[in-house]
């Protein structure tokens, strides 16, 4: 399917995700309150244990759309061509570390989690060492496949192509 | 040295504030027309551009804001961060190559003429010009108001100015900021931002290292004292809850290629292939100024909830507090300067592109034409946009982090998808870009001003930036395909 429908069909599906989550009653949403001891605190009344489906798929529809979105910039002529392709791969790749993380943090509002991984709760450790970082590696991609973004050709193309620009609108102005 | 502590947090700042200044008298001698003034003349290197991008990015909602919403929320400011990082990539395949091709073919000279050039449509460079214009005020305010608050602790904490207030906070900051962007435009904006950038990443590293040294078990420590007071703020969503976390992570990661601040800086690169190294270099320094924001957060909450320091005032004195009581002199001073940094770093680049709004696009968009003497009356607008900014500053509160997030999602939601998807997209019309434009407007102010905002902590303008982007890309698959100049075409080409 073509780039521009799959944003579309992934930014509906991500506003859906949303506006049906204002559905769900007030009993199963997270809530917090001002510590009772240190006012500039908040502290968690309910954890995110009753949204965490919405969140899920809310995650899964952030990915799709802004998967597309990366995608559809380093199209070419309607094609997405070598890094298009990796870039989507990175992006299913984040898909499955916010599923660990989602699942992990199920385990973890449940109580589990008390021993750490490099001084995090599990679930957070996903977070930081997992989902922050790995966007790093969507990066080398690029620079590795840079030729298939910007190509020696595409250079010299742009150049005649200002080059000829100046020239019709130096003529214009004489 | 530590009984000396105020006067060597003093001096860092006053050194810093100097070098300011002496940039922009530099940079004054080498701004000679509008094209130096906005765009730098063009000729900007991998780790200027770099340097520039990210600590455009980072602002004083990064070092203060950030910092303040660890310890109130706990984790859940990080999705913030974590938007970005994914937003660095986002930025390299939508904007920064189509950006700098579009600017070069059609000499342009800010974000609206880049626009106005891909449609073909002076209705949506105005659109364009407006937005702009709306955000730069609320941004720059809170940006300023986080300057002030930072020096008004500073000058306390120093024993300086006892009882100085923050409306002399304010004149203070922004005359340094006023007087290098007015007299160096971009140029002196971009070359400051390399020595504020790396005062940024050193003073990140060290005062992590010093989180670490300030608790016996290190950041385990500090883990158990937040888990043991409250599980779920050092869980991953924070206090905050899942849905808006996420609507962080997408309001950044999307909205970063629709700040105008930052990707203006993409359009005076050099050489195009500088964009390999470009990208990975924010990346890095970019994660490495998010310790400090992470460090300081959760360390001033430990150190609260444990007892060992009394409660803040309000979250956002976590970060000056941390410095002022358990960093070493040398590092507060260095640190401090690099809190000035990461704010003024942000707020001169919103000068700039509000000037550019102002004396080039509205009236180009309204009598085809912008002002006369554009590059005199370019510093004049620099100076009256300070002052109406610093004006708002002071009389809207101290809410920066609110504030912040206010300009970011209304340029997110107005440009993500007119900029962003529309550069890269040639169904994209100039009528989807305006629906998309009003509609994200008419979402982010009616919210501000009704009070209303979405449940689950789901920020309004991640909801707003999910409606313009359907609106601007089903509007566009609905019509007509719109015929697109062919120098444009070949562009959208490569």
């Amino acid at each position: 399917m073509r780039a521009p429908y799959v944003l579309l069909l992934a930014s509906v599906f991500l506003l859906a995700v949303v506006v049906g989550s204002f559905l769900l009653p007030a009993g199963s949403r997270p809530a917090a309150e001002t510590h009772g001891e240190y006012p500039s605190v908040d502290t968690t009344i309910r954890g995110s244990r009753g949204t965490l489906v919405p969140g899920y798929l809310m995650a899964l529809g952030i990915l799709a759309t802004t998967g597309a979105s990366v995608v559809l910039g380093v199209r070419r002529r309607g094609r997405s061509g070598r890094l298009g392709r990796w870039l989507a791969v990175g992006f299913a790749g984040l898909a499955v570390i916010y599923t660990v993380l989602v699942l992990s943090y199920a385990r973890y509002a449940e109580g589990a989690g008390e021993e750490l991984f490099l001084s995090l709760p599990p679930p957070t450790a996903w977070m930081l060492y997992g989902a922050w970082v790995f966007p790093l590696l969507m990066i080398i991609a690029g620079m590795v496949h840079f030729d298939a973004y910007l190509s020696e050709d595409d250079e010299k193309r742009f150049d005649e192509l200002v080059r000829s620009r100046r020239q019709g609108a130096d003529r214009d102005a004489g | 040295m530590e009984s000396y502590r105020g006067p060597i947090i003093l001096s860092a700042i006053v050194i810093y504030l100097v070098v300011c200044v002496a940039m922009g008298l530099w940079a004054l001698r080498r701004t000679r027309s509008t094209d130096d003034f906005f765009m730098a003349g063009r000729r900007l290197g991998v780790v200027v551009t770099a340097f520039a991008l990210f600590s455009s990015t980072l602002s004083g909602f990064g070092f203060v804001g950030g910092p303040g919403l660890v310890y109130l929320m706990g984790m859940s400011s990080i999705w913030i961060a974590m938007g970005v990082s994914l937003g660095w990539i986002v930025g390299f395949a939508l904007i920064a190559k189509r950006i700098r091709l579009f600017a070069q073919l059609g000499d342009c000279i800010s974000l609206p003429d880049v626009v106005a050039m891909r449609y073909g449509s002076d209705s949506v460079r105005a659109a364009v010009a407006v937005v702009i214009l709306l955000g730069v005020i609320g941004y720059l305010a809170t940006q300023i108001l986080a300057m002030a608050i930072v020096l008004q602790d500073i000058l306390q904490g120093a024993g300086v100015g006892g009882g100085i207030s923050l409306g002399m906070t304010v004149v203070i900051a922004s005359s340094v900021l006023v007087f290098y962007t007015v007299t160096g435009g971009i140029l002196a904006s971009v070359y400051t931002d390399v020595v504020q950038g790396a005062v940024m990443v050193v003073a990140s590293v060290l005062i992590f290292l010093t989180v670490l040294a300030t608790f016996d078990g290190g950041f385990a420590e500090i883990s158990r004292i937040v888990m043991t007071d409250d599980r779920e703020a050092m869980g991953p969503w924070g206090t905050l809850g899942v849905m808006g976390c996420l609507s962080w992570l997408f309001m950044f990661a999307m909205g970063a290629a629709g700040q105008p601040h930052v990707i203006t800086k993409s359009m005076m690169v050099r050489r195009l292939r500088d964009i390999k190294y470009i990208v990975p270099l924010n990346f890095v320094t970019y994660a490495v100024a998010v310790l400090l924001w992470l460090g300081i957060g959760l360390a001033m909450r430990a150190l609260v909830v444990s007892g060992a320091h009394p409660a803040l005032a309000n979250p956002d004195a976590a970060a000056p507090q941390f410095l002022l009581n358990y960093a070493h002199p040398l590092l507060a001073g260095v640190v401090f300067a690099g809190l000035l940094a990461a704010i003024m770093s942000t707020a001169d680049g919103f000068l700039n592109i509000g000037a550019a709004a102002i004396t080039h696009d509205i009236p180009f968009a309204i009598r085809g034409r912008p002002v006369r003497n554009r590059l005199f009356w370019a510093r004049v607008t620099t100076v009256a946009l300070a002052v109406v900014a610093a004006i708002v500053a002071r009389y809207t509160g101290d809410l920066v982090a609110i504030l912040g997030a206010f300009g970011w999602g209304t340029f997110a939601a107005a440009l993500v998808p007119v900029v962003a998807i529309g550069l890269n997209w040639k169904r994209a019309s100039a009528l989807a870009a305006n629906v998309a434009i009003v509609a994200s407007l008419i979402i982010n102010i009616g919210s501000q001003v009704t009070g209303i905002s979405p449940p689950l902590g789901i920020d309004v303008g991640a909801l707003s930036m999910m409606v313009s982007l359907v609106l601007f890309v089903g509007i566009s698959l609905a019509g007509r395909p719109p015929g697109v100049d062919k120098d444009v075409e070949a562009v959208m080409d490569m």
